[in-house]
């Protein structure tokens, strides 16, 4: 009853329902980051190429600072 | 496979290659061509197989996503414009800002990611066409250079004009069509660019194997 309560009381505002939103968006952003850097991996095995080390570096890069931010903003 | 003949002989009696290699020309690993690279290979090379001719897209055919990022940057610039994200927070107006930036950054990551490694290549051996279509769909073809019957290339368009890139068609023995819908044959180098140096590459290349071949028989 308390919990009905709770629901009932709390108000939903855009400002909550868009932080929802945008915490969902980073989640799926951070799985997609995780395929690139699986795919840039499988890539540089089907062609070896000068720079494909570098390459792979940006995208292990681009998945730790949207770990990062990912974390920052579940938790804010 | 079987050895035909020694591949860096084969390669010498290409001349196209052997002037290039003297100027000094297309060597940029980060370029549309490149003859002769060095530390390139790929997964189903063998041991006597040498890259020739690694290409791929024109950069001048990245200009469209490219402009489209520059636009997206300053979006949220403008957005507080909108009455629906005054009524927004400011906390949940950074997050909102931070999760744009973030899906920039991977959509500009993602379609350098595949043009990079959309590349052709020409061995003294066989062509092999390596097409990335999206994150999770890879398309490889790849035919001997002896089974090639004929070769040409197209080009359309202003920009193509310009800067001098166009379509590659090779044409086999065994005609398949691709899997990739775009293009018409399997064996389609989509925005080559200097087109006319790779059909001509390629054709030297036929007649040289053409030749190897001959001389073997006798």
């Amino acid at each position: 009853m308390e919990n009905i309560d709770t629901i009932i009381n709390s108000q939903i505002t855009v400002s909550s329902i868009v932080g929802v939103l945008v915490k969902l968006m980073m989640l799926l952003l951070l799985t997609l980051s995780a395929v690139m850097v699986r795919q840039c991996i499988l890539m540089n095995r089907v062609v070896k190429l000068p720079i494909g080390g570098s390459v792979r570096l940006l995208t292990w890069s681009y998945f730790v600072l949207m770990l990062f931010l990912t974390a920052i903003v579940i938790l804010a | 496979m079987a050895e035909i003949f020694n591949s860096s002989e084969q390669i010498e009696e290409v001349p196209e290659i052997r002037d290039l290699e003297k100027k000094g020309q297309f060597k940029s690993i980060l370029g549309a061509l490149v003859v002769s690279p060095e530390k390139t290979s790929f997964e189903s090379q063998d041991n006597d197989e040498k890259v020739i001719l690694l290409g791929r897209k024109h950069f001048a055919t990245n200009f469209g996503w490219i402009a489209l990022a520059c636009l997206a940057f300053f979006v949220p610039f403008f957005w507080g414009e909108f009455p629906m994200m005054k009524a927004l927070t400011t906390n949940v107006n950074f997050m909102m800002s931070m999760a744009w930036y973030c899906f920039l950054l991977f959509y500009v990551i993602e379609k350098f990611l595949l043009w990079f490694y959309g590349v052709y290549i020409v061995t003294n051996e066989r062509l092999v066409d390596v097409d990335f279509f999206g994150l999770l769909y890879k398309n490889i073809n790849v035919t001997q250079i002896n089974r090639i019957e004929d070769v040409n290339y197209s080009q359309k368009g202003i920009l193509s004009s310009i800067f001098n890139f166009g379509n590659v068609v090779v044409q086999t023995a065994s005609e398949q069509r691709s899997d990739d819908k775009t293009e018409g044959a399997a064996f389609s180098f989509v925005s080559v660019a200097n087109p006319a140096l790779v059909v001509k590459i390629i054709s030297e290349l036929m007649e040289v194997v053409d030749k190897n071949t001959e001389r073997r028989r006798r």
